[in-house]
């Protein structure tokens, strides 16, 4: 039997590239950038983008930043769909990689549709170095402690919720950004473009940039 | 920025009435608050005007100002 569109989830239907473009989320590179340069990405680093969808983020940070970035993504389609280059098909709360592997984990608009936020916070924190950083970005929903539904909207939980899940798994918060614009930016280009779950994308809903530091001594320090 | 299809941006049969010129369909920017949105609409290749064909007008893009002033 053929899904019918309603079916389809929004990040792997052809409506959300017409909109948001190949990042697949609001704000598009905009907000990846901002956050590189707020924890101060340099060539060498090593950093994983979970989530990675198209593969587009984990080039860009190469482009950009010179940084050895890699990606991985739990749907094949879309792996097959963008550029898997530097792109590993793997869960985002199940990591093929040793401990402290990483400088840095990029997660965007991706954490949400966790099953279990806080296992996936806690391999990022597995696979992260001592000192290292990650860098969240995703909607949440003020007063809602607990995610239910299958949609990004449905998921979302209030920002103090993951603050307390990402200081509970020995992350401190470093910064917290409100960008609810590029969600409302977003989502207005999704009615434009016909897609009618994006009035529930913009109603009571946010979208934050969270930047946590791992604690610990960095190595040889 | 990519371009937006909108569905009910139709050309058929439209043309201008000050041009007499057939519209054709042009990516076009329209900027409501801090937002900008390119979206492909009929417009005339002569003098530039753009239609906004009235379901467009009285749907999607009052959804759109609705959204945007959070109401």
């Amino acid at each position: 039997m053929t899904p019918s569109t309603t079916e389809i989830p929004l990040w792997e239907h052809p409506v959300l590239r017409a909109a948001a473009g190949e990042t697949l989320r609001p704000g598009g590179f905009a907000i990846t950038d901002r956050a590189a340069a707020l924890i101060g990405l340099v060539p060498g680093w090593r950093v994983l983008d979970v989530g990675s969808g198209l593969g587009v983020t984990v080039d860009r940070l190469r482009a950009r930043f010179g940084v050895e970035s890699w990606g991985v993504e739990l749907s094949g389609s879309q792996i097959a769909r963008g550029d898997a280059r530097h792109v590993i098909q793997a869960r985002g709360d199940v990591l093929p990689f040793a401990d402290g592997t990483f400088d840095a984990v990029f997660c965007e608009c991706v954490l949400s549709l966790f099953e279990n936020p806080r296992q996936g916070l806690a391999e990022f924190h597995r696979v992260i170095r001592p000192q290292g950083v990650v860098v969240l970005a995703d909607l949440y929903a003020e007063g809602r402690i607990e995610s239910s539904g299958n949609s990004c909207g449905e998921r979302a939980v209030s920002l103090a919720t993951t603050r307390t899940q990402i200081e509970a798994c020995g992350f401190s918060v470093r910064l917290v950004e409100d960008h609810t614009d590029q969600l409302k930016n977003l989502a207005a280009k999704l009615v434009f473009a016909g897609d009618h779950r994006a009035g529930g994308c913009g109603c009571g809903l946010g979208y934050y940039l969270m930047i946590a530091q791992k604690e610990g001594e960095p190595h040889g320090g | 920025m990519s371009v937006i299809k909108v569905p009910e941006a139709d050309i058929a049969g439209w043309t201008c009435a000050t041009c007499g010129t057939e519209l054709v369909l042009a990516p076009v920017e329209l900027e409501y608050l801090d937002s900008l949105f390119n979206v492909e609409l009929p417009r005339c290749p002569s003098c530039g005007f753009v239609y906004i064909p009235e379901g467009l007008a009285l749907g999607k893009m009052h959804q759109v100002e609705q959204l945007l002033e959070d109401k």
